[in-house]
């Protein structure tokens, strides 16, 4: 379209533009911006595949966390290996008893 | 304010991650246009109000849809529309069923009022006595609604293609609807082109 025409069009079709103070349009702008919602984070409007690597680093971690927790066996008491110690020293003690005596000389 | 796209894009990404400033900027570029489209084609400042803060709220929450392809006062513009024919639609709906008969506001024009009467007569003298705005309500009612949205489409600077995009409507149709209009207009305002 030539300049002219759009020119043309501006000063008859601009007619019907409202016109109001600048008082009215700030007003207007202070209404809609205490309306605005907060964003809920700024990540909103990024495309899915950003995550990835977020989601996969967390799934790392928590594989580890799971391996961290998985159960070991017990140590056994001090008690009780002292305890077996001894059974191991009587039973030895008993084989000692059951040779005859003169194959021990 | 005239901004360009790329400006545009700048500020809509700016804006999508939070940054109120940047929106005000993009709101002050288009904010009248979108009041105008709202006020002329509801013909009612309450309603064109409530339909310029619905219109700029839903622009904050999808803002990250904006591409920056047409500038942001058109995008905006396609919003406005939509919103005023969901207007339209629901006041016909209401009219339908007869709930606005005690409208508390009497003053206000009612959609078939909005329907141009070929048959009214407008006497010169009458029409002369008529303020400015009168003059315009006058002479949008002379007008489809087609060439009614593409008139003050285009009383907002904007071009052809916007215009056909806005309206989802093909640029030859548009520039009919431009003819007709501006024979309309130019005949009701007394005006020459």
């Amino acid at each position: 379209m030539k300049p002219e025409k759009k020119d043309n069009d501006l000063n008859l079709f601009g007619q019907l533009r409202v016109e109001k103070p600048e008082a009215f349009w700030s007003a207007q702008r202070a209404r809609i911006l205490a309306k605005l919602p907060e964003r809920r984070n700024a990540l909103r409007g990024l495309p899915a595949w950003t995550l990835a690597p977020a989601f996969a680093a967390a799934f790392l971690l928590v594989m580890a966390w799971f391996a961290q927790k998985q159960p070991t066996t017990p140590s056994m008491p001090e008690a009780e290996v002292q305890m077996l110690e001894n059974l191991d020293m009587l039973s030895e003690m008993d084989i000692l008893q059951k040779i005859p005596e003169q194959e021990l000389i | 304010m005239e901004i360009s796209t790329d400006r545009d894009q700048e500020l809509a990404t700016a804006a999508t991650g939070g940054d109120r400033n940047a929106f005000e900027i993009l709101m002050r570029s288009s904010q009248q246009a979108v009041f105008s489209l709202a006020c002329r084609l509801t013909k009612n400042e309450s309603e064109a109000d409530d339909i310029t803060q619905e219109t700029f709220i839903s622009a904050w929450k999808h803002i990250g849809s904006f591409r920056g392809e047409i500038p942001f006062k058109a995008w905006v513009l396609k919003i406005t529309l939509n919103k005023c024919r969901s207007f339209w639609r629901w006041s016909n709906i209401r009219r339908l069923v007869s709930l606005d008969q005690d409208t508390d506001r009497p003053d206000e024009q009612s959609l078939h009022e909005t329907i141009p009467d070929k048959n009214l007569p407008q006497p010169d003298k009458a029409f002369e006595s008529l303020d400015h705005s009168e003059k315009i309500t006058r002479a949008l009612n002379a007008l489809s609604l087609k060439q009614r949205e593409a008139a003050i489409l285009r009383g907002q600077g904007l071009e052809i293609r916007e215009i056909a995009a806005i309206m989802k409507t093909a640029q030859g149709t548009i520039k009919a609807h431009l003819f007709e209009a501006r024979r309309k207009l130019a005949l009701t305002l007394r005006e020459g082109l």
